[in-house]
């Protein structure tokens, strides 16, 4: 573990985000671990049945009902192409908060909650992941798995989510 | 026991200022709208210092002095009008109805405080 | 003490506001040849109370223009004065630079400096008009910053006590009279203090001019002053250091001259003098001494009173409360012709001020300043709003819970089916009252149009009398504040276009005078507002030529309403000449998207001749709407019931397809375009063909269309949610809702539905 940390700490100067640490979610897209901040995390709950919304592309599964609030849920499995789609009692969809904006990502699994210290983290090499680089924040080795540390607000917030109307985009 | 001020004046920011002074200042204050309302807020409760405006709707502040002085309950409780005329004219016909002094508005509430502290302590 | 005054701005300006528009309002209705004299108090009343306010909390700008107003007001009050139509255009015309002063001050709006010397012009010209040139005196001088409080009064005594800027009463003659070098000379005498205060009360009293000498004697200091400040000025100088109680100031004059002789001003003070000060009886003496005054307030004698056996009267009949500082002005032997004066302290009261803080700060933390007595409170909407939506919540909570509990046997469960119920019972209650927070009268609205009125009149030589009826309905906040740029367009369309000139009006055998009423009523969970005038009426015959001309389709056939309707059309209007009254660019198509945005109506009566009205129908709130369910597929929408025509289920030969127009199907006397909601949603659903499903004639922005829908479910109120909170603008939706089984419906934007229907051709979707 040691060893690790002193090699990652020339690494991290690489990393564009120098402030990996912290509580991180880890959930399941097909055979790759992601990570994501534990703070933009609102709940996680099972997978309803949701409204569908016309005109929009297939991986938005439209709204819900939480609690009053209407909130897109979003099939990250689709998206990306990861993983098998079937909704059964075991689906999660992780419900985010991203700066009172609620939206909720379906994906296979959650797996844990783990801290990270800013050594175990290290820079994105050019292709490792289904979600574009430019949404990852590094990779964080942990007990020999590998997890992908996503920049969920942006990637949500990004044009190609097409969860929030073009023009406000930027 | 704080002392009770009765502070009648049509205009709602005017008593708020003069209402919150004095219970700044440590006094229970009751407000009332006008000459007719104060004068039945003085009839419920006899208190120790009456402040009046004078150009009020219904009843204005001479009169309400004039009744207030009519009862017995008021005829040892002073009463100042708090008006924008200074005139002796106004000055001599508050001191007929049976005012005790009178305040010039504007006043700014470290003054009134003073006058009402002059008076009842 | 220090009282932040900015705290009371907002109540004063919610109060300026109130008594200017009710000055308006009876401004407006006011009798010009004979004026009811209430409402020409109230009118003064209302200029006072500003005056009063506006002095108090420092907006001199606004003391300036009510002083003149007041006085001018006053005098015609007292039948000094006749009133002329001038002073009512004078006064209203103030009533909106006062408006403008407010707003300025409060939302920081710009104030049109012309407009106020416009206005200030006019008054004075009255003014002078009237002998009066009323120059405003302001009577104290601390009101003129904005911030009176904060006056440093407590640092700076001298400072803070200019001369009064009211002359002296007549009562108020001069103390010591002044030597040569224009000072005075007074002996200050205390009692024993320490050395280090002696020391710096020489350097205070040094502050005013010269300290002559300091002794000692009789366990007493004594110090000689030559100054021109006032014995008052002395007694906040020493109040810092020695007990003012202890305190006692001479006049040093040359042996003839008489002193200032009377117990200071402060009447308790005198009143606990008077015991032991014979400079009292001077008072009588006199003849004159009943008032005694400071600046700004005073204290008299009570009558009967002032009689010197009595025990000087003169200052009421009550004693100084023991906490309240003493202060003693005692003259020398004076003789009786020893002008009694009420010192003319500007700043008798200051010294008071030590002693006051010391009060305040042990009050203050003995008690707590009480609550004041109000009937109102002030909320923000937001939190409003949060509660709305709660409601809201447990409004659809309850609904489920009604729905599940349905199933269950009422025998056996009757109890829980009776709590149930009360809970739905109690729920709506609640949220009925929940929802009233947010509803205004209508009045709001309304009383900014008798003026518009009268002036847009006046602009365009007519005679219009101005109704309103049904001010007092109450109508969502909201929606009261999009009322009223629509209702505006229309009033200002009645007078200019409806009503005519009282020549036509006569030639027509009219009277002169118009009538322009505005109406608001519930009708249902509706509000309606009407716009009446008893006009020229709309004239079919040149809706259609114009209409025709502007290349609409129009037809000999269309029902009164449809072509009265033709005025909402875009580019429509029917006025030959562009007036700057309603030619303002913008037309009734606006006036109409506004209202059907606001999920209202609009509707239009008229006979030529006789008038027109304009009737509005709004629901009574934006959270909530009136919609009727449709069922597609396994999912549900609301369509708004303002846009539904009528529904149907079309008969196999009212179907018609037509090129290039996909399916239409005819509804009395037209053909319609049919919106297979199921192709314009790419949604899946086993009903394709219309007459297996229902079609929902619906219209907006002047079209009609039928949306084909699976069935129908019921008619509801549902909560309006925004799409947009967390999600997006969807096209064709305009938001959604919870059902009752807490799924979430989609609330369908019928114009948009509309406008994709036409543009799609999704009708060729149909098999």
């Amino acid at each position: 573990m040691s060893i690790t940390a002193e090699r990652n700490s020339t690494e991290r100067n690489n990393a564009d985000n120098a402030s990996n640490s912290g509580e991180y979610l880890t959930f399941v897209l097909g055979d790759e671990s992601y990570g994501l901040e534990i703070l933009k995390v609102q709940e996680i709950r099972g997978y309803d049945a949701v409204t569908k919304i016309a005109n929009t592309p297939d991986f938005i599964k439209g709204v819900v009902n939480l609690r009053g609030l209407i909130v897109p849920i979003v099939d990250l499995r689709i998206k990306f192409n990861l993983g098998k789609v079937v909704y059964d009692e075991f689906t999660v969809v992780i419900i985010l908060n991203l700066h009172g904006r609620v939206v909720g990502i379906v994906v296979d699994g959650v797996s844990d909650v783990m801290n990270l210290q800013q050594s175990q983290v290290r820079a994105v090499p050019d292709i490792v992941a289904s979600i574009d680089t430019k949404y990852i924040t590094g990779l964080a080795t942990v007990e020999d798995k590998m997890f992908i540390l996503v920049e969920i607000e942006q990637l949500m917030n990004s044009e190609e989510m097409a969860l929030i109307d073009s023009v406000a985009v930027h | 026991m704080a002392k009770t001020i009765l502070a009648v004046d049509d205009s709602g920011s005017l008593r708020k200022m003069v209402s919150f002074s004095l219970q700044a200042a440590g006094y229970e204050v009751i407000q009332a709208v006008d000459g007719q309302d104060g004068l039945d807020k003085a009839k419920e409760k006899t208190v120790d210092l009456v402040l009046t405006d004078q150009n009020m709707p219904i009843m204005d502040g001479l009169t309400l002095i004039k009744s207030l002085r009519g009862l017995s309950s008021y005829q040892k409780v002073p009463i100042l009008m708090l008006t924008t005329e200074s005139s002796d004219e106004m000055k001599a016909k508050g001191k007929a109805a049976g005012a005790n002094g009178w305040l010039v508005k504007p006043f700014d509430p470290k003054r009134l405080v003073e006058v009402v502290q002059k008076v009842i302590g | 003490m220090t009282i932040d005054m900015s705290q009371f701005y907002e109540v004063f300006f919610d109060e300026a506001e109130e008594l200017l528009a009710e000055a308006e309002r009876l401004l407006l209705g006011i009798n010009i040849d004979d004026p009811d004299i209430e409402e020409l108090n109230a009118i003064f009343r209302a200029a006072h109370s500003i005056k009063g306010g506006a002095a108090t909390f420092g907006f001199m700008d606004m003391t300036e223009i009510t002083h003149v107003l007041e006085n001018l007001l006053d005098k015609i009050r007292k039948s000094e004065l006749a009133l002329t139509a001038e002073h009512v255009d004078a006064f209203l015309a103030a009533k909106d630079v006062l408006k403008m002063m407010v707003d300025g001050h409060r939302l920081a709006t710009e104030v049109d400096q012309d407009q106020v010397a416009d206005v200030k012009m006019q008054l004075n010209a009255l003014s002078d008009k009237s002998g009066d040139k009323s120059v405003l005196v302001l009577s104290v001088p601390v009101a003129a910053t904005p911030a009176p409080v904060t006056t440093p009064v407590m640092a700076e005594p001298v400072a803070a006590a200019p001369v009064a800027a009211t002359p002296p009463a007549p009562l108020n003659e001069p103390l010591a009279a002044l030597d040569e070098n224009g000072l005075r000379h007074f002996s200050i005498e205390f009692a024993e203090v320490s050395e280090k205060d002696v020391a710096n009360l020489q350097e205070e009293l040094g502050l005013l001019g010269t300290v002559d000498s300091a002794k000692h004697s009789n366990g007493r200091y004594l110090f000689t002053l030559s100054t021109d400040s006032t014995p008052a000025d002395i007694i906040s100088i020493c109040s810092f250091v020695v007990d003012t109680d202890s305190l006692v100031i001479r006049n040093m004059q040359t042996a003839e001259a008489p002193v200032v002789a009377t117990p200071l001003v402060e009447a308790p003070v005198a009143a606990a003098s008077a015991a032991n000060a014979p400079a009292s009886t001077l008072a009588n003496t006199h003849g004159k001494v009943e008032i005694h005054e400071e600046v700004g307030y005073g204290l008299f004698a009570m009558p009967g009173e002032d009689n010197v056996e009595e025990g000087y009267g003169f200052f009421a009949p009550f004693t100084p409360h023991p906490d309240a500082v003493v202060t003693q002005l005692i003259g020398d032997d004076t003789p009786a012709a020893t002008p009694v004066e009420a010192v003319e302290t500007t700043a008798a009261a200051t010294p008071v001020v030590s002693t006051e803080k010391v009060n305040l700060g042990r009050r203050e933390t003995d008690k707590p300043p009480a609550g004041t007595e109000t009937t109102s409170i002030r909320v923000g909407i937001e939190k409003v709003d949060q509660l709305i939506n709660l409601v809201g919540e447990l409004v659809i909570t309850q609904a489920m819970i009604e729905q599940r509990s349905s199933t269950l046997d009422p025998v056996l469960y009757e109890k829980l089916i009776n709590s149930i119920s009360l809970l739905t019972r109690n729920t709506r209650d609640l949220q009925e009252s929940v929802m009233s927070i947010r509803m205004m009268p209508m009045d709001f609205v309304f009383s900014r149009f008798p003026r518009m009125v009268r002036d847009l009149a006046g602009k365009l030589n007519k005679k219009v009398e101005f109704v309103t009826v049904g001010a007092t309905t109450e109508l969502d906040k909201g929606l009261i504040e999009r009322i009223v740029d629509p209702l505006t367009h229309l009033v200002r369309n009645s007078v200019d276009h409806g009503i005519e000139t009282p020549a036509q009006r006569k030639a027509a055998g009219k009277d002169e005078q118009g009538k322009l009423t505005l109406a608001a009523s519930h009708k249902g969970g509706s509000i309606v507002i009407e716009v009446t005038d008893d006009g020229a009426g709309l004239n079919r015959e040149k809706l259609l030529a114009k209409a025709a001309k502007n290349g609409l389709p129009v037809s000999e056939n269309m029902t009164d309403t449809e072509v009265y309707a033709l005025i909402f059309a875009p580019g429509f209007s029917t006025a030959e000449v562009v007036t700057d009254v309603s030619g303002r660019g913008v037309g009734m198509d606006v006036v109409k998207r506004n209202i059907t945005a606001m999920g209202g109506t609009v509707e239009i009566r008229s006979a030529l001749g006789y008038g027109t009205t304009i009737s509005i129908a709004l629901p009574l709130t934006l959270a909530i709407l009136d919609g009727m369910s449709v069922s597609l597929g396994e999912n549900t929408y609301v369509v708004p019931l303002n846009l539904i025509v009528e529904t149907m289920q079309p008969r196999m030969e009212d179907i018609k397809t037509v090129t290039n127009e996909g399916l239409m199907v005819h509804v009395r006397g037209e053909y319609l375009p049919i919106i297979p909601l199921y192709a314009l949603f790419k949604q899946d659903t086993e009903i394709t063909h219309p007459t297996e499903g229902v079609l929902v004639i619906i219209e907006a922005e002047g079209k009609k269309s039928a949306l084909f829908v699976d069935t129908l479910v019921g008619q509801q109120q549902v909560v309006i949610k925004s799409l947009e909170t967390n999600f997006k603008k969807i096209q064709g939706v305009s938001g959604a809702t919870i059902m009752g089984d807490g799924s979430v419906a989609l609330i369908l934007d019928i114009p948009a539905v509309i406008k994709m229907g036409s543009s799609n051709k999704t009708q060729g979707a149909l098999q």
